[in-house]
């Protein structure tokens, strides 16, 4: 939806490229991409995602105002199209996103970090320790009228698999061994919560020129090695070596 | 491998010899020939061992060799083989074997493709949901003993110490196997959900288990919350358009009373129609239309 950088005296190549890249759907792709790739969640980019709906509505007006006034149908599919791509981005986004958190849902309430990266309401109405049922249900309730939050029926999602895990397995079972969380009452962690496996390798492409990164993987005495990164370049590299650079948004995930 | 050295040096037939003899045969030769030898070495591992049975005499009553030979497999279980020569000896508590359940619960789920769902055995699974209340009962007397006996049961490391620490392994693996049996078929009726939308099949929600099925209309619903407040509807567009019209063809009479986001049309069966993607796609993935390529 570069509708802004057309008008006005014809850009450059360069400069048109660099407009592209900043056009909003663009960053979507972005996202898009590296959520894809990524072994766990990333952060949830709540502005992009309502600027982008305010576009897709406006564009859905222009297409529905196209329409009926008989304008000429070839711009009009290809605007169409066009929509119709940004929405499918969308649309992905958010899947990917879901699914992620249905499969790492346990472990992603009981770490902060990952938690946070979630939508802004969540967090406050699913305490994630003590906090009785009832009181989470208030809160719930609560929020889902006032809070328009995004990743909203997450916590639902883990009431509802834990409610079903334990009405079909854990409430059968001994009563040291009823924990969602742990094995048994004797294990110190908690070893039954399904982790992303930060150690998979990804393909990625640097903005810049980075240094200093550290690898994770390999034979001991090659981890002191530091690792340069060419912007522009591909590289098959260990997810957690550039964990902090993907947040930071400086590496791109292919 | 230390395992295998011991019982090697003393007596150098059970594992030297395997590579000429099928697993079978040899079990034989042992059952027939070697009964009193296979005990006596049996004592002289679990002595080497420094884990041994108190009594001097092996005596097999079945519960003793039940925990001899799961003790062995534990204390051993790099040895798969050992398993296999020692099941016709002692058959009985093999068949038996502790987690053996829970294992096929497990294998029944991870025979069909993937994505397809299983009957949900709740025979087995209930069966294997005893299995760990009797282990649980028998970690108990176990424990209870230890404490009659005044020793402390954290530090102590004696038969009723491994055998107790037996039945917690196999109670908690057999835990684990439950909740990935539970746990994976959730996931499916998860992915369901995209697939086929809120109204179950009757083929599918006869395999279901009752807990099962309230968890697929849960997760409908919530998935259905999300999405209006979303604004979106998350399940079409599960490929990348190519193009905002498709040709379909209508497999099933489903009417004429379905209005389109642009047109209505009589959806005959076998008429071919061009469609918006987004309009075609639902009666795609419920098996009504087919999309018409090339």
């Amino acid at each position: 939806m570069a509708s802004s950088s057309m008008d006005g005296s014809i850009p450059t190549m360069d400069e048109f490229e660099a407009l592209l890249s900043t056009t909003d759907v663009e960053l979507l792709k972005r996202a898009w991409r590296s959520e894809k790739a990524s072994p766990e969640i990333l952060r949830y980019d709540t502005d992009l995602v309502s600027r982008l709906t305010e576009q897709i509505q406006l564009m859905e007006e222009t297409v529905e105002e196209k329409s009926t006034s008989g304008a000429d149908p070839l711009s009009l599919s290809l605007y169409q199209m066009d929509l119709d791509r940004t929405l499918f981005l969308l649309r992905s986004y958010l899947r990917v996103r879901i699914q992620k958190i249905e499969k790492y849902m346990f472990h992603i309430r009981k770490t902060d970090e990952l938690w946070n990266r979630l939508s802004k309401g969540e967090k406050d109405f699913t305490s994630r320790k003590g906090s009785s049922n009832l009181h989470a249900y208030a809160y719930r309730y609560y929020a889902s009228l006032v809070f328009e939050s995004n990743e909203f029926s997450c916590c639902r999602c883990i009431e509802d698999l834990k409610q079903h895990l334990e009405e079909s397995v854990l409430s059968k079972l001994p009563e040291n061994y009823q924990s969602v969380e742990k094995q048994s009452v004797i294990s110190e962690e908690d070893d039954m919560v399904p982790e992303p496996r930060l150690d998979t390798f990804v393909l990625c492409r640097s903005k810049e020129y980075l240094s200093g990164i550290q690898l994770e993987d390999g034979p001991v005495d090659d981890r002191s090695k530091l690792f340069e990164m060419e912007p522009g370049v591909l590289y098959f590299i260990c997810y957690k070596s550039i964990k902090p650079l993907v947040e930071s948004g400086k590496i791109d995930l292919l | 491998m230390l395992t295998r050295n011991r019982i090697d040096g003393t007596g150098g037939f059970l594992f030297s010899d395997l590579s000429k003899h099928t697993a079978s045969t040899l079990a034989t030769m042992i059952h027939l020939r070697w009964r009193t030898e296979l005990q006596l070495r049996l004592r002289n591992f679990l002595y080497t061992l420094g884990q041994s049975l108190h009594s001097d005499s092996l005596s097999f009553s079945r519960h003793k060799r039940r925990l001899l030979v799961n003790r062995l497999c534990f204390c051993s279980f790099r040895l798969r083989r050992l398993r296999s020569i020692l099941s016709p000896y002692s058959l009985q508590p093999l068949l038996n074997m502790y987690g053996r359940k829970a294992c096929e619960l497990v294998k029944e789920f991870a025979s069909v493709g993937k994505g397809q769902l299983t009957q949900y055995n709740s025979d087995l699974f209930e069966q294997v949901v005893a299995e760990c209340s009797q282990h649980h009962l028998e970690l108990q007397s176990l424990i209870r003993k230890m404490q009659e006996e005044g020793l402390d049961v954290q530090t102590a490391r004696n038969a009723d110490h491994y055998g107790a620490l037996i039945h917690h392994l196999a109670l908690v693996r057999n835990k684990r196997c439950l909740m990935a049996y539970v746990n994976n078929r959730a996931e499916i009726i998860r992915s369901l959900v995209w697939k086929i939308g809120s109204v179950l099949p009757k083929e599918i929600e006869e395999k279901l288990s009752h807990t099962e099925e309230e968890y697929f209309n849960k997760y409908s619903g919530e998935l259905k919350k999300y999405m209006s407040k979303m604004e979106l509807d998350l399940t079409v567009d599960m490929v990348p358009p190519k193009d905002p019209y498709i040709k379909v063809r209508v497999l099933d009479d489903i009417g004429d009373g379905i209005v389109l986001s642009d047109k209505t049309a009589n959806f005959a069966r076998h008429s071919i129609h061009f469609l918006k993607r987004t309009d075609a796609e639902q009666f795609i993935s419920r098996g009504l239309m087919e999309e018409l390529t090339g």
